[in-house]
């Protein structure tokens, strides 16, 4: 291991000296560079892509998002596990996001299929994927956009009994759930395995989002009793237009990184609520 | 005196579903103070999606809370899809 380290290193400077940028110092290694370097060395790439992080290398992939992101926060987002509950509308486009951000580990949970009433606004629906398993679709997605990401499925619907094993080893799990029943067995979870989760729900053209830690009240505060509501079938007349799972999608994943990076302002005990139409965002407090 | 309420409501909690945009603004006035409940019995808000009261864009009532100045309320939906 001690032997494999040096060679990394030592490859790594190579790189280094190769593709340093002589104005702004900046050095970054190729896709190809790190499955080389993989491949010689026994490793995974995203074990490359931790050690040249390390070594102040960024890797391409990830480049844009230096500067807004430091070479240890991108090891940490590489390093975390984000379970993602529900992959259709808002999932959907979670998927995309976070896999393109750079978490390394990803868990896809849906027991649902695509239909043609999901055309217009999940991602990752198209008309050759009706009928399709939407974690099926999710991973493959994931794998087209870094099949470095380590990904785990579970093609089956969340119940008080499951959701432990599915939200094991996660560090924050991402609510993209369609109904309020399970949002709240998500929640009972959450809270006994000790980890966050970000909220998100969607209508029409309103949607909204909170982060919710393992002591808060939150999703009472939001729904009242959970005792109110059983899991009911949907109504073919509820409304959801395209780009509202993708906002709110993009909210819920920002709440992500700054979760994850201990950074920024994060909607704990607040619920930001947005009517897209008259563009009117609150901001209400959860108390 | 008179208790003039703005009462904004999404189009998804209105009767009148005839009715353009996303949001239904009803101008009220009464002439005593009132409950939230009762505003929003009188003017047949859909109670099934009902949500958060908004008081004067800033405090959450619930519809016990007696309005006794004049105020603006706001009614959200319940929102539950992903």
């Amino acid at each position: 291991m001690e032997k494999n380290i040096k060679v990394i290193i030592n490859e790594l400077n190579k790189i280094k000296e190769k593709s340093i940028n002589k104005e702004d110092g900046f050095s970054v290694i190729s896709i190809d560079e790190t499955k080389e370097i993989a491949q010689r060395c026994h490793l995974s790439p995203i074990e490359v892509e931790i050690a040249a992080l390390r070594e102040e290398i960024m890797p391409q992939r990830y480049q844009r998002n230096y500067n807004t992101i430091s070479y240890s926060e991108q090891i940490k987002l590489l390093q975390s596990r984000v379970a993602i509950i529900g992959c259709g509308g808002l999932g959907g486009s979670i998927v995309e996001l976070l896999a393109r951000l750079g978490i390394g580990k990803l868990t896809l949970v849906d027991g649902d299929v695509f239909s043609e009433n999901n055309l217009n606004r999940q991602l990752l629906c198209s008309e050759e994927n009706i009928g399709r398993g939407k974690t099926e679709a999710a991973a493959e997605r994931i794998k087209q956009i870094n099949p470095n990401i380590r990904t785990r499925t579970y093609s089956r619907f969340i119940d008080s009994v499951n959701i432990h094993e599915i939200i094991q080893e996660a560090d924050l799990a991402v609510d993209a759930l369609d109904n309020v029943s399970d949002r709240f067995i998500l929640e009972e979870a959450c809270q006994k395995e000790r980890i966050p989760f970000i909220h998100g729900a969607v209508e029409g053209l309103n949607g909204q989002v909170s982060t919710i830690f393992p002591q808060d009240k939150g999703l009472e505060l939001i729904y009242g009793s959970s005792k109110k509501y059983n899991k009911q079938k949907k109504s073919s007349r509820i409304s959801v237009l395209s780009p509202t799972p993708a906002l709110i999608a993009s909210f819920q994943v920002q709440e992500v990184i700054k979760v994850l990076l201990k950074r920024g302002t994060i909607l704990r005990k607040k619920l930001l609520f947005i009517n897209l139409e008259d563009l009117d965002i609150n901001i209400l407090e959860l108390e | 005196m008179m208790i003039k309420i703005k009462l904004i409501v999404p189009k998804l909690l209105s009767n009148n579903q005839s009715i353009k945009g996303n949001t239904h603004v009803f101008d009220l006035e009464y002439e005593q103070p009132v409950t939230v409940g009762q505003v929003i019995k009188d003017n047949k808000i859909n109670m099934l999606f009902l949500g958060f009261i908004l008081l004067d864009g800033k405090k959450n009532v619930n519809k016990i809370h007696l309005i006794e100045q004049s105020c603006e309320l706001k009614l959200f939906i319940v929102m539950c899809g992903g």
